[in-house]
């Protein structure tokens, strides 16, 4: 009883000054309490440092199973920009780094956001003496609930080492990105879960005939919005043949991770 | 549109393929062709040519088969004929083929066959098997000098799944030092330089990357695909990629690839008339 009087007398209070400030009633109380929590995403999307740590199964039809381990730093020096650069080591000799930079833009209803995507994947299959390098440009609309990306790649193959008696060849390969997400909860919320189709994943970039298929979700240890420790987990699959309209099974994998401020 | 769209393009290959898995499909080829193998295609002479066709989609007539097999056919150097997959389209279209092989083709010249996707749509696997035989084997030539390797592969399903690979990385290991060339010849293509046929598909990118390293870590001379409709050709570490172009019935584009095989090799594309 006491605590409902406390918090209505404070509303109350609120209230008043509200009125006494902007001579409005209730549904500018609305905004600006929906003001406060669009601050309070901001103040989550602004967190300047933070690490992911990720540990991963994979199994594909050709390379077997395999092990992998994830480090990605990000940073978030303003509301409209976030980067971050990853380190990917697996079990079959393969290395991946990646970076990448988000250029956010908020017109007028702040709950969504347009965005220019720019990601840079260079992997080494060690054990096959092949490189590739790929560079992304994706247009993106960010929605509380869902997430979709649209764009072109250059991809450049080449081996690491030319064989013996001929010199390096280069293929130039362009391409479709895209990401298409959608989840259950707003993305603040305190645990979600979400499905995605891409062929975007943080560390490869892939045909874009060869999209991946994955359940994710997460849990934030410290309650709503706040991004200190997020606990992730996804799974998925990657069928090979999707486009020749016959699907066989090629990849499934499994990573958990989580992502702590610094 | 729609309708006729739907006789065309297996819909339910999207979520399941209507024919066998490809670690099946390799299963079954291994015992179709337990007996064939050992028996080489002889020639006179160390310089020979083979005769590629691909992606012929069947529907009522195979006229550039038939064409394609009567010029082999009256070329002594011939050594055998290859289609590399795509037959057909629809339920019969295998039948129109091999009646067509059948009535042109004379006794003596060999025709070596793979599947493409669209072979494997509608449940057609089991007709490709019964008339065609297996989808992945290998063959050899034997000339007076020396002797080649021919390696063809089920690549249907765009991967050629585990079993298949460890065949294919065990047949490269043990025999090709044994050859002066070796020639993979499958259906699907290993590069897209051009969005071709787009959105058609290729490998994924990880079998990509250690199946042209096992091309070239075992010196594959050639590697000969169709499916992207459009004729290229691309080097690869020490491998010639060759993707030939369509062979379908009323299309101007239509063409066939003869290998030209000697100590070297070349490729050149033919437009049918």
């Amino acid at each position: 009883m006491h605590r409902i009087s406390v918090t209505t007398l404070l509303l109350l209070t609120i209230t008043a000054c509200l009125q006494a400030q902007t001579g409005t009633g209730e549904s500018d109380i609305a905004r600006v309490a929906d003001t406060v929590t669009h601050n309070t995403r901001h103040a989550i999307s602004v967190l300047p440092l933070s690490l992911d740590l990720h540990i991963g199964y994979e199994h594909s039809q050709i390379n077997s199973s395999a092990f992998t381990s994830a480090i990605l730093l990000n940073y978030t020096p303003q509301d409209w920009v976030k980067t971050n650069i990853g380190f990917r080591v697996s079990t079959h000799s393969m290395y991946s780094f990646a970076a990448r930079g988000d250029f956010n833009w908020r017109p007028g209803n702040k709950r969504s956001c347009l965005t220019l995507r720019n990601q840079y994947n260079y992997n080494i299959y060690g054990a096959s003496n092949f490189q590739d390098l790929n560079i992304s440009l994706a247009a993106a609309y960010d929605h509380p609930y869902f997430y979709i990306a649209a764009g072109g790649y250059a991809r450049m193959f080449t081996n690491i080492k030319p064989p013996r008696g001929s010199r390096r060849t280069t293929i130039w390969e362009p391409g479709l990105v895209y990401d298409i997400e959608g989840r259950i909860f707003p993305k603040q919320h305190v645990w979600n879960i979400g499905l995605q189709i891409t062929n975007m994943r943080l560390f490869v970039i892939e045909r874009f005939y060869a999209p991946n298929f994955i359940l994710k979700g997460n849990y934030r240890i410290n309650g709503y919005a706040d991004e200190h420790l997020n606990l992730q987990v996804q799974t998925g699959f990657q069928p090979a043949g999707l486009m020749h309209i016959a699907v066989n099974y090629y990849t499934f994998f499994l990573n958990v991770g989580i992502t702590c401020a610094i | 549109m729609a309708l006729a769209s739907c006789d065309k393009y297996d819909i339910s290959g999207f979520f399941h393929s209507s024919s066998d898995t490809v670690n099946k499909r390799f299963s079954q080829s291994l015992e179709i062709d337990s007996s064939n193998a050992d028996t080489p295609v002889a020639m006179d002479s160390n310089n020979y040519s083979v005769y590629v066709i691909s992606d012929l989609h069947i529907k009522t007539t195979a006229k550039n088969l038939a064409q394609l097999i009567d010029i082999a056919a009256t070329d002594p150097d011939a050594g055998f004929v290859a289609v590399l997959g795509d037959i057909t389209d629809q339920k019969g279209g295998h039948y129109i083929a091999y009646d067509t092989i059948n009535e042109h083709r004379p006794g003596t010249l060999p025709l070596y066959a793979t599947v493409g996707n669209h072979d494997l749509y509608f449940g057609q696997w089991t007709s490709y098997k019964k008339l065609f035989g297996a989808s992945a084997y290998y063959r050899t030539v034997q000339t007076p000098d020396t002797a080649d390797l021919f390696v063809f592969l089920d690549s249907g399903n765009g991967t050629l799944g585990h079993d298949q690979y460890r065949w294919l990385a065990s047949l490269l290991e043990n025999h090709r030092p044994s050859y002066r060339h070796c020639i993979v010849a499958t259906h699907t293509n290993f590069f897209d330089v051009d969005l071709g046929q787009m959105p058609t598909g290729s490998f994924t990118l990880e079998e990509t990357a250690m199946l042209t390293s096992l091309f070239t870590r075992h010196n594959v001379t050639m590697v000969i695909n169709g499916h992207d409709h459009h004729h290229e050709t691309a080097r690869f570490g020490t491998t010639l990629y060759i993707t030939a172009g369509p062979a379908m019935d009323k299309n101007p584009d239509s063409g066939y690839s003869v290998l030209h095989i000697g100590d070297n090799i070349t490729c050149s594309h033919h437009l049918f008339q």
